[in-house]
């Protein structure tokens, strides 16, 4: 095995790690179910969407960053784009202790600056004005309660007085209206927090009513919110609304701050709205509730507004609710379908009724309005989710992607269409399936999502397109066929197959997930019977690639000859650990391309004693200065000693290699692709080395030293097989048994036999002397 | 003809009170679990007709907040002067005590704020009650939560919430460091699944957690529920909660009845404040006398006893058609 074999197992098993622990941390929420319908990929033909971007409904996505950046947005502009956003954001959002002078904080400011300015003067009124804020911020921030603070901090208003006054003062003499729009807002705030509510309408109406700013939707937010402090509910809901159409940033406050808590409550708001627009809008943030049904809303709208963004936005919406339930599987209770009872029939009916429901509002948007691809698409799709195949595909045959993304979409409602309708599976169906799996998969085979760019991830949720169509495939051939069972799985060959390799003759330590030689033939004698289509190479690819060190990439894609020649290399590795089978594994490996088995490399030889304890970590940090030993080496080398009359030295070496290359010893990797660090498991089998060391010590040859070595070998051998029954050594501040009682019962138990022999007969011995400083153990032995 | 449940639930009370030492039987109480202390007159003839002593009253939460830390919300303002002697009760989230935090500053915290709240009313108490659905995995935390609560205030009696499961596994559990525990005798069954019969309260639950040797080691008082709620199905699950409402806030043009217990909403409205669907279901459950009185024979059979009977709750607009002789009653049945 080279060097670069063994890190990039190392590599692999971390990346494994990592998949797994990203997948229960970041992703469990969204990855319970399947996500097939990408809300995003309507805004791909209209920018204006992009714009309005009210579409975002998950008020995950609007953190407080964004809003920060968006102000530092808006001061680059004004200072006419001397200074990038990311530096002013530092410079604005920060504690006012921090702010030394208006003089200093200037020259700090311009150090950033990255062009010059025409008006200068900008930059001074840019600082004063931060100066300020974060004056203001402080006070506020004074004010803020303490939530184990029974009563709020009262008042006192000369503490908001003199800042009130430069904020007016500002608003009087400041000619500049970006100034004054932001001392207006600070004023604003200071209005709110002091309860001067009167004052704070006032200062709305005259600096923001009419604007449509960033800055004047923040404003709008407090100022509903003033309203609703003074008890003019409805009217703040409409200005909330508004906030929550316009601000996307403020849309997860200001819509949980609207009161709508019974119809009545949705009449008058609706009341105030004075046009349509605002009508329909009020209907959206009703329908984008997150536990709602949406469709009265969305008739609403769509008789009111036609086929208006809101109505798709709301149609996706409901689409997600929907495949998130029909998708997921074992959604359907059983125990529900046979019950006569009619509300359970109602409660299994509620899905299917609802989506019903949504077809037939979709079918008469297409009767309006045929030529928008989005509903046809979405009407696809429910046919689809509602088990109408032939009706999806002839959706299908209506639409014409125009653009990549919208393409996605189709191909992704195509393949899972089309797999239902087939009840089997041709190599042409596979191949077209495949096909359209690699350009899904920018020709990057992955799993459970969709391998896109970076950019084109959605924040936090995933389209699990492969995933669905794995355990699709996985149904239906899974349990004929443990080839597609295995690539169909989701797992891959480091991290299933590699770590499940364990020698089948071990009965001290039974492991459940065993891969045997019967196993690897069974997979290879299926694999020869599957056909090579698209599709299974892409799930081949998927299962069998690996990060190659060499090219410092990933497989792109994987034929069937390279599974075979991993497999049989693996079958190969097992047969090595039996000495009758050592012949065999040869022959395997010579079968092989000598590019990949001339890989498959450890550092040290394995033919060697060593009396220290094997340190893994520091044999990684030294073993580019030991020698290589391959698979193939190594098994020929064993051959070599097998085929010789055995002699008391060949046994001995023999015994050393099989325990070198046991999961105990620095050489292990010749005999297996993982090694647990936490607990012993895989090739824990010490019977053959034990054999070996015992024939070694009855044929005549060996020298007093070489006698206490394999006496010290035994040693190691039966404390392992001990171990692995027992649990390890405790340690100093194990709870449980104390190292001695472990130690005597080990002993008691017949288990100190070779140090019995080592101690009794072999003190004289150079070796004996290394032993007891090297193994506490034996020196406990002793004492 | 047939015999309304409520003369037979009187009548099967009398025999049982006149065959029972009355003095025997536990005082009645009442939670109280809004966030604004107001009385109206029917839940204060409530209070005077069951000679109710003591109101058992939510003083706050404790939740884990945005920053990941343990903070009080939803505390209560009292609009009103209790005439009767206040407990503060305080529920706290299990997930306060999944993680090592400093439990000697929390605890004071929680014993300062409940102190001011109760000094701005000009309340005093000799008890105050914790209530948490603590787990195996919280024991540790929780425990060591409530022996600094008492550290705090050594001279105030400290009772906390015992669940059916907790006293079942109370080997795994563990018996909480309290002066004095509550066992709730509601939420008793999976309101998740549809085909729960009454999720609020079921006899047939109730023996599935206790039988004749069930015992606890701590003095314990009872809580025994007359509340009702609209459990809404909603695409094939439980979607929400719609509390306090009854049977003829569903007698609605856009909700008809299904079944005895199940609406189902035909079209889109709102019901008290909660927003039904067209296609919803609700199932509404209620704790009935009748399931009370044989929750309450059951109890008698185990090895429990109870110093006082504590209803959840007594902040519902519905708690008026809660017979006044059924409360001062029902303690006849208790063990």
């Amino acid at each position: 095995m080279t060097h670069n074999f063994s890190q990039r197992l190392t590599l692999l098993f971390l990346s494994v790690c990592i998949a797994f622990q990203s997948i229960s941390c970041g992703w469990a929420p969204y990855m319970e179910y399947e996500m097939l319908f990408d809300k995003d990929f309507m805004f791909d033909y209209t920018l204006k969407n992009k714009e309005y971007n009210a579409w975002y409904y998950n008020v995950d996505l609007y953190n407080d960053g964004k809003q920060k950046m968006q102000n530092a947005q808006s001061w680059s502009l004004y200072l006419e784009n001397a200074y990038s956003p990311e530096d002013l954001q530092q410079f604005i959002y920060r504690e006012e202790s921090n702010f030394s002078s208006s003089e200093k904080e200037l020259i700090a400011l311009r150090s950033k600056r990255q062009q010059p300015l025409q008006s200068a003067d900008k930059e001074k009124k840019f600082v004063d004005f931060i100066g300020y804020a974060l004056k203001v911020e402080k006070l506020l921030k004074a004010y803020e309660p303490d939530p184990w603070e029974e009563e709020p901090r009262k008042i006192v208003l000369a503490d908001f007085t003199p800042l009130m006054n430069v904020a007016l003062n500002q608003l009087k003499v400041n000619p500049d209206e970006m100034i004054k729009e932001r001392y207006a807002f600070q004023l604003i705030k200071l209005y709110r927090y002091s309860k001067q509510l009167n004052q704070l309408i006032e200062v709305f109406n005259q600096n923001f009513n009419t604007r449509q700013s960033m800055l004047s939707y923040w404003a709008m937010e407090h100022f509903a919110g003033a309203l609703s402090e003074m008890g003019k509910v409805y009217e703040a809901n409409y200005y909330f609304a508004k906030v929550y159409i316009h601000c996307p940033e403020k849309r997860s406050s200001s819509y949980l701050s609207m009161k709508l808590k019974s119809a009545y409550d949705f009449q008058r708001t609706l009341e105030l709205c004075t046009t349509k627009e605002e009508k329909m809008a009020l209907h959206y943030i009703h329908a984008m509730r997150t536990k709602s049904l949406a469709l009265e809303d969305l008739t609403e709208i769509t008789q009111e507004l036609g086929n208006h963004e809101y109505a798709r936005m709301i149609m996706s919406h409901e689409i997600n609710k929907l495949e998130k339930i029909l998708l997921t599987r074992n959604q359907v209770d059983e125990e529900y379908l046979s019950d006569n009872i009619k509300s359970l029939k109602l409660l299994k009916n509620q899905v299917p009724a609802y989506l019903k429901d949504l077809i037939h509002l979709n079918e008469r948007m297409l009767e309006s309005d045929g030529d928008d691809f989005y509903w046809h698409l979405s009407l696809a799709y429910l046919y689809y989710l509602d088990g109408q195949h032939d009706a999806c595909s002839t959706q299908l045959e209506t639409i014409r992607p125009t653009t990549r993304k919208i393409q996605k979409q189709y191909d992704i409602i195509f393949i899972i269409n089309y797999i239902e309708t087939k009840p089997y599976l041709s190599d042409e169906d596979e191949d077209l399936i495949g096909t359209k799996l690699f350009e899904l998969n920018e020709n990057n085979p992955s799993y459970p999502m969709l391998a896109l760019p970076e950019s084109e991830y959605s924040e936090n949720e995933y389209n699990t397109i492969n995933e669905f169509i794995f355990s699709k495939i996985s149904e239906r051939y899974g349990q004929t066929n443990s080839f597609l069972k295995l690539i169909f799985s989701g797992g891959t060959f480091y991290s299933d197959l590699c770590i499940n390799v364990t020698n089948p003759k071990d009965t001290e330590h039974p492991n459940d997930f065993i891969t045997t030689i019967e196993d690897i033939d069974q997979i290879l004698a299926d694999m020869k019977r599957t056909s090579e289509t698209k599709l299974t190479l892409f799930a081949a690819t998927y299962y069998f690639s690996g990060y190659n060190y060499e090219e410092y990439e990933t497989r792109k894609t994987t034929d069937f000859k390279l599974c075979e020649v991993m497999l049989n290399e693996m079958k190969a590795t097992i047969l090595l650990r039996d000495p009758s089978t050592v012949s065999e594994a040869i022959n395997i490996y010579q079968s092989l391309p000598s590019t990949y088995t001339n890989e498959c490399y450890v550092h040290g030889s394995p033919f060697k004693f060593a009396v220290k304890n094997p340190n893994f970590s520091h044999h990684d940090e030294i073993e580019s200065s030991l020698p290589k030993f391959t698979r193939i080496a190594f098994a020929e080398k064993l051959k070599q000693l097998l085929n010789q009359p055995l002699t008391a030295e060949n046994a001995y070496l023999l015994g050393l290699a099989y325990y070198n290359t046991s999961y105990y010893g620095l050489q292990w990797k010749l005999l297996a692709y993982y090694r647990y660090y936490d607990s012993p498991q895989g090739n824990v089998n010490m019977r053959t080395a034990e054999g070996y060391f015992k024939e070694a010590l009855m044929l005549a040859g060996l020298t007093m030293e070489q006698r206490a070595e394999i006496y010290f070998m035994l040693a190691r051998c039966e404390q392992n097989r001990y171990t692995l029954k027992h649990g390890a050594f405790p340690e100093d501040d194990y709870y449980g048994p104390s190292f001695d009682d472990y130690f005597e019962k080990m002993k008691l138990d017949g288990y100190m036999s070779n140090f019995k022999q080592l101690s009794t007969n072999y003190r004289s011995t150079k070796v004996y002397q290394d032993i007891i400083k090297e193994c506490k153990y034996f020196d406990t032995y002793l004492n | 003809m047939r015999i309304p449940s409520i003369v037979l639930l009187l009548v099967t009370l009398s025999q049982l009170f006149n065959s029972c030492n009355q003095n025997a039987h536990p005082p009645v109480a009442f939670y109280y679990w809004k966030q604004t202390f107001q009385l109206n007159h029917a839940q204060k003839t409530i209070l005077k007709n069951c000679a109710t002593t003591r109101l058992y009253v939510k003083f706050f939460d404790v939740v884990i907040n945005e920053n990941n830390q343990a903070a009080p919300i939803s505390k209560i303002e009292f609009l009103q002067a209790p005439t009767t002697e206040i407990i503060p009760c305080v529920y706290i989230q299990n997930a306060v005590f999944t993680r090592d935090r400093d439990f000697e500053i929390l605890a004071k915290k929680l014993v300062e704020l409940i102190e001011r709240i109760s000094d701005k009313n000009k309340l005093k108490f000799d008890e105050i009650q914790l209530d948490c659905d603590w787990s195996e995995s919280t024991k540790e935390n929780y425990f060591s939560f409530l022996k600094n609560v008492q550290t705090q205030i050594p001279q105030i009696t400290i009772s906390c919430t015992v669940r059916l499961h907790q006293v079942k596994y109370q080997t795994k559990t563990g018996v909480p460091p309290v002066d004095k525990g509550l066992l709730m005798c509601y939420n008793m069954d999976d309101i998740d699944d549809f085909s729960t019969k009454n999720s609020i309260v079921s006899e047939e639950v109730l023996n599935e957690y206790l039988n004749k040797n069930s015992s606890y080691s701590l003095p314990l008082d009872l809580a025994l529920p007359v509340y009702q709620w609209g459990l809404v199905f909603r695409l094939g699950k439980l979607g929400l909660i719609a509390n306090d409402i009854n049977q003829n806030d569903l007698k609605k043009q856009s909700v008809h009845k299904v079944e005895r217990n199940i609406y189902r909403a035909t079209k889109n409205c709102f019901v008290k404040g909660t927003y039904l669907c067209k296609g919803d279901l609700i199932r509404f459950e209620q704790s009935s006398p009748s399931e009370l009185i044989k929750v309450s024979k059951a109890l008698s059979k185990t090895k429990l006893r109870f110093q006082q009977v504590i209803f959840y709750h007594l902040s519902q607009v519905n708690i008026r058609q809660y017979d006044t002789q059924f409360f001062s009653k029902i303690n006849t049945l208790i063990p």
